[in-house]
């Protein structure tokens, strides 16, 4: 009997009203083909990823090839693939430790005033210069590579997290709840990790799935300038990069790898817009 | 609040979208059938070149290019099939004890300035030069140098120098207006004075470099029809970086000399009409450099097994897309000292083989035990990192040679880096194996890769009996005598293979609207002489 009248879970309401959500569902859908497609890259790929074929060079899109070859005659579907699962990786550690250490950040700044100035004044540096920029300088000290990539983008990326949680922080530290565990003697890490971090989670939700494709896409743009992935990793971005040069020759090598990131990363948008929406109290 | 760009969902989706559009932008453009006419505009000739150069004292340049090179004339230079022809000296003698050079001036030449070119100002030349340039030290063992008349001057040597007639021909040396020079200080890059076929005219740095005619120059080299001032009234070198841009306009028809055309380009250009496609070989080669102090490859028999894992013309047809020849042996053709034989040697040798490879490995203690197709000694596979600069051709050749080596059953690690983080890693020892590369006038440059007090810089590889060789061939000054040194010297190479000379390059070079355009293979150097632009 209790169990009827009880009220659904707050994340149930937000699953039914995300699921009500066409375009973020249609967004989830392509992320799903792209995850799962990844994930089976060495069962479902046609040939083998770094085979060359020297006959079958910059050949067009055919049924042995269905996204045609590259300049070493291997199979771009099948590199798309394996590259899914590089992007998709890359964008999942990204997001993963930016959100770490920015929500980190940027509770200790909403929380302790103090330091705030401190933590946002690094903020407000490293945002006055535009992310990319930011994330080219942080390579051109490490030097080139994924893993430095992956470095430069976290970077560049933390702000944005610092300043959306400190923001959240701020006006929930000012509640009567919180003040009220606060007199009984809480703990602050306690009142931290058990009475704010769950009430900043819908901001950090949001932000993190738009961040995915965010950083999806500006590791690509990193591969693509050469810094990010290097041959003959079949990341995506350096795929764009590689078949640049052969535009006039082969369209097949860049279109495809390059239609690839945009759809991943209009899913990632698309379902990051519907959360968002899914999320807003206002919204009810 | 600005914009920032992956924050803004729908901007990034636009962002990738603009990759999808560039391309289809760039396909269109392609089209021959938009191509307009040659280059307008006057007597200009337009060259389009790489890299503006650091300065145009030639004496303080680093890197000599056509850019800057064309406002001076070497002593000496090679004609089109190697010999040596005259330049600004018309004869030159050298005595029997190798020291003393002598080089007799043609009669009448100026500089720009309008200063004769005389024993003393070239002697004053020489000495600003010895005194200034940072490549000072490949020059040789210069003790002084004197003008005997007005147009004989000497160069006295410290010890016999074989090589110094590749460094005169080089054109590193080549005469300066000394007198000028000394009154402008180091504004003399910005107002150079030489005694080359055109004259400075004026300079927009990062952009573009100008220079007009000198009506003065009255001969031009041997293996040219013109002997007077060169045929259009400007030349103008633009410096475009990227390929796209340079592709362009080329196309557009602003430029009339596009350098360094990209491989993958040249078939498009040659459907062009109207367009003439050059192919000059390199003065130097690709190489795997080994670290020769490395626990592995101070085996010689794994040395050789790479060496003879690596099938040479699919790097040249794939990665270069055949701009370029296969190169087994120490030397291109286009290097004094290179030896047919030598080079037909090391090709019977090093001609792809697994068989052998394997059986080089096996004979190490490296086979596949476990059958993953690695090859492994002491339960651990044999896996080797290469060091690689970003150059597209490079990059091709190295995953190129990945899938190669993989079929020997040996794991190669790709490693990406600009080239002085390479030169570095290399001075400390920390590297495998590095793709490098090489430019030079004469054999003399196996004492600057491997003579003992050298050899750190690229493969820490020496020899005693090697080094002897090396030594000698600097002081020999019999030029046949002298080549049976350096086919000796190249022998021991071949047995010991401290590197795998993989390909020399073919720069190509494609021209529109004009005429006569003639590239020297031996000096790398464009000869203007003939050129003529269309009406």
């Amino acid at each position: 009997m209790v169990n009827q009248n009880r009220p659904e879970s707050y994340w149930k309401v937000i699953g039914k009203r995300l699921s009500r959500n066409k375009t973020a569902m249609g967004g989830a859908l392509i992320l799903l083909i792209f995850i799962l497609a990844s994930l089976l890259a060495p069962w479902i790929a046609p040939h083998p990823v770094d085979q060359m074929n020297f006959d079958n060079r910059l050949a067009g899109p055919s049924a042995s090839n269905l996204l045609g070859t590259d300049d070493f005659g291997r199979d771009i579907f099948s590199r798309l693939l394996h590259g899914g699962r590089i992007s998709l990786m890359m964008g999942l550690i990204t997001v993963v430790l930016s959100t770490v250490f920015g929500v980190t950040l940027g509770i200790i700044a909403g929380y302790y005033r103090r330091v705030d100035i401190f933590i946002m004044q690094g903020m407000d540096i490293l945002m006055s210069l535009p992310a990319l920029l930011l994330a080219i300088a942080v390579i051109a000290v490490l030097g080139p590579g994924l893993t430095n990539a992956m470095v430069a983008v976290v970077i560049a990326v933390i702000p944005s997290y610092v300043r959306v949680v400190r923001s959240a922080v701020l006006s929930i530290r000012e509640k009567e709840y919180i003040e009220a565990v606060r007199a009984l003697g809480i703990r602050d890490w306690k009142i931290l990790f058990k009475h704010i971090l769950p009430n900043i989670l819908s901001p950090i939700i949001v932000l993190s799935t738009i961040q995915f494709g965010a950083s999806i896409l500006a590791a690509a743009a990193l591969s693509f300038l050469g810094l990010g992935a290097q041959p003959p990793m079949p990341e995506w971005g350096a795929m764009v990069f590689v078949g640049k040069s052969f535009l006039s020759q082969a369209w097949w090598m860049s279109i495809f790898p390059g239609m690839t990131i945009m759809l991943v990363v209009l899913g990632f948008n698309l379902l990051g817009d519907g959360l968002r929406d899914a999320l807003d109290p206002k919204t009810r | 609040m600005k914009k920032q760009w992956w924050k803004k969902g729908s901007l990034s989706v636009l962002l990738a979208t603009a990759i999808v559009a560039a391309g289809c932008s760039s396909q269109t453009s392609t089209n021959p059938g938009q191509t307009t006419e040659a280059p307008k505009g006057g007597n200009t000739l337009v060259i389009s070149a790489l890299v503006d150069p650091d300065t145009l004292d030639l004496h303080k340049s680093t890197w000599v290019s056509s850019a800057n090179g064309i406002l001076y004339e070497p002593l000496l230079t090679r004609d089109m099939s190697g010999k040596v022809s005259p330049g600004l000296a018309e004869k030159y003698e050298v005595s029997e004890d190798g020291k003393v050079w002598t080089f007799t001036l043609r009669k009448g030449l100026r500089f720009h300035s309008g200063e004769p070119v005389t024993g003393e100002a070239v002697k004053q030349s020489f000495e600003r030069m010895l005194e200034v340039s940072p490549v000072k030290s490949i020059i040789g063992p210069v003790e002084k140098v004197e003008a005997t008349d007005e147009h004989t001057f000497k160069v006295h040597l410290s010890s016999p120098f074989a090589p110094f007639l590749s460094v005169v021909m080089s054109g590193m040396i080549s005469p300066v207006d000394a007198k000028k020079a000394k009154e402008l200080g180091d504004g003399f890059g910005d107002n150079p004075s030489g005694t080359g076929p055109v004259m400075f005219e004026k300079r927009e740095r990062g952009a573009s470099l100008t220079y007009k005619k000198n009506p003065d120059y009255n001969w031009g080299p041997e293996y040219a029809q013109n002997k007077g001032p060169i045929q259009v009234d400007n030349v103008m070198f633009r410096f475009l970086k990227d390929d796209d841009t340079r592709m362009m306009e080329f196309k557009k028809g602003t430029i009339h000399i596009l350098s360094d055309v990209p491989a993958n380009s040249v078939a498009e250009l040659q459907s062009l009409p109207g367009v003439e496609i050059n192919k000059t070989m390199d003065i130097g080669h690709k190489y795997i450099a080994f670290n020769n102090l490395h626990p592995l490859f101070s085996d010689v028999r794994l040395r050789k097994a790479i060496a003879l894992s690596v099938d040479r013309d699919p790097l040249v047809q794939v990665a270069l897309n055949g701009f370029g020849k296969p190169v087994y042996g120490p030397l291109p053709p286009t290097i004094w000292g290179y030896s047919e034989n030598i080079e037909n040697k090391a090709k019977q040798m090093y001609s792809r083989d697994l068989n052998q490879a394997r059986q080089l490995m096996a004979d190490a203690g490296w086979t596949d035990t476990n059958g993953d197709g690695l090859v492994d000694k002491d339960g651990k596979p044999l896996s080797v990192e290469i060091l690689v600069s970003p150059e597209p051709a490079f990059q091709r050749a190295v995953q190129i040679l990945q899938s190669q080596l993989k079929e020997a059953g040996i794991d190669l690690k790709i490693t990406v880096q600009e080239m002085a983080t390479i030169k570095d890693r290399i001075s400390k020892k920390s590297y495998d194996m590095a793709l490098m590369y090489f430019g030079w006038y004469d054999a003399d440059i196996f004492y600057l890769l491997f003579e003992k007090s050298n050899s750190a810089s690229r493969m820490y590889f020496t020899r005693p009996e090697m080094d002897e060789l090396l030594n000698k061939g600097r002081t020999e000054m019999n030029d046949e005598k002298r080549f049976k040194i350096y086919e000796e010297a190249q022998e021991i190479l071949l047995n010991e293979t401290p590197w795998v000379p993989l390909w020399v390059n073919e720069t190509v070079t494609a021209t529109r609207g004009i005429k006569g355009m003639v590239i020297n293979p031996y000096t790398q150097g464009m000869v203007l002489s003939d050129i003529t632009i269309d009406k």
